[in-house]
């Protein structure tokens, strides 16, 4: 807890970046398999669509969100306990 | 009278404030490992909503909304950017009434609380409720609905989320999910439960 200014900053900053992280994560799936598009654009190309791939609409609602992030905390959890 | 029982449905189900809205999470996630303690911050949390939300209601349309201080001879005035700060100050004021009556008629629950009762004053959700109010133009009655089913929405969804809490003691979780991952899926699942209202309508 007594940091330095520096080493708080380090870590203000790291915090900052983690939580950026995770959010970028969840909202590159989310929009991801939830519309088909990423940053507005479509990106899942028209023949899956043809043969039959579907959105997953219930990514977009609210309990998508909740969903992804416990999933996302599994991977976490994952990684770290191999190290 | 209709638009009542809607608005007051939707803010308990598919408008929730926590499931939807994301308002609130914190204590919900911190508080919710004990049933009893999660029905009283609940109930708390219930009680708080239904109360801030009509006063900050009367705040904004008597003092602060562009126009509302003509009674005062000032009917250019627009005061509305000082409405977060009061908001906030209200809110508080009734938190700490309502810590000094728990503290006074139920000291195991006051203990049981802990931080999580003072914690009440910044609960995004009690906030959001405030300032949804005034961005949905609501009038008076329908402030107070709106102002008690979020609150019991809140409340249900604490409740559910404990009650399963229990059961997940006995359940198998993955290693990596344990905690905190397997409450975020619980959640979303719940939310779809609550979801599953959105069919209703009045």
């Amino acid at each position: 807890m007594n940091n330095p200014p520096f080493r708080a900053f380090i870590d203000g900053l790291a915090n900052g970046l983690g939580y950026a992280s995770l959010l970028v994560g969840v909202a590159f799936f989310r929009e991801l398999l939830g519309s088909g598009k990423l940053l507005g654009y479509p990106v899942v190309p028209d023949f899956f669509y043809q043969a039959g791939y579907v959105n997953n609409g219930l990514l977009v609602l609210a309990p998508g969100a909740f969903i992804m992030i416990g999933l996302f905390v599994w991977l976490e959890h994952t990684l770290l306990e191999k190290k | 009278m209709e638009n009542l029982i809607s608005i007051g449905l939707n803010s308990v189900f598919v408008g929730n404030i926590l499931l939807s809205y994301f308002l609130g999470m914190c204590s919900f996630l911190a508080v919710s490992r004990n049933l009893q303690t999660a029905a009283g911050l609940g109930v708390a949390v219930t009680f708080v909503m239904a109360l801030t939300a009509p006063v900050n209601w009367l705040i904004y349309r008597l003092l602060l909304a562009p126009g509302a201080l003509a009674w005062a001879g000032f009917p250019n005035l627009n005061l509305s950017f000082l409405k977060l700060i009061l908001f906030i100050a209200q809110i508080a004021a009734i938190v700490q009434i309502i810590e000094i009556i728990i503290d006074r008629y139920s000291p195991a629950l006051y203990t049981a609380l802990g931080v999580y009762l003072p914690l009440i004053t910044v609960n995004c959700a009690i906030l959001g409720a405030s300032l949804f109010m005034v961005e949905r133009n609501y009038s008076f009655a329908e402030t107070v609905v709106y102002g008690a089913g979020s609150g019991t929405g809140w409340c249900l969804a604490i409740i559910a989320m404990a009650a399963i809490q229990k059961k997940l003691r006995y359940a198998k979780v993955p290693t990596g999910l344990q905690g905190f991952g397997i409450s975020m899926i619980v959640t979303g699942l719940v939310a779809i439960g609550f979801m599953l209202f959105a069919g209703v309508s009045m």
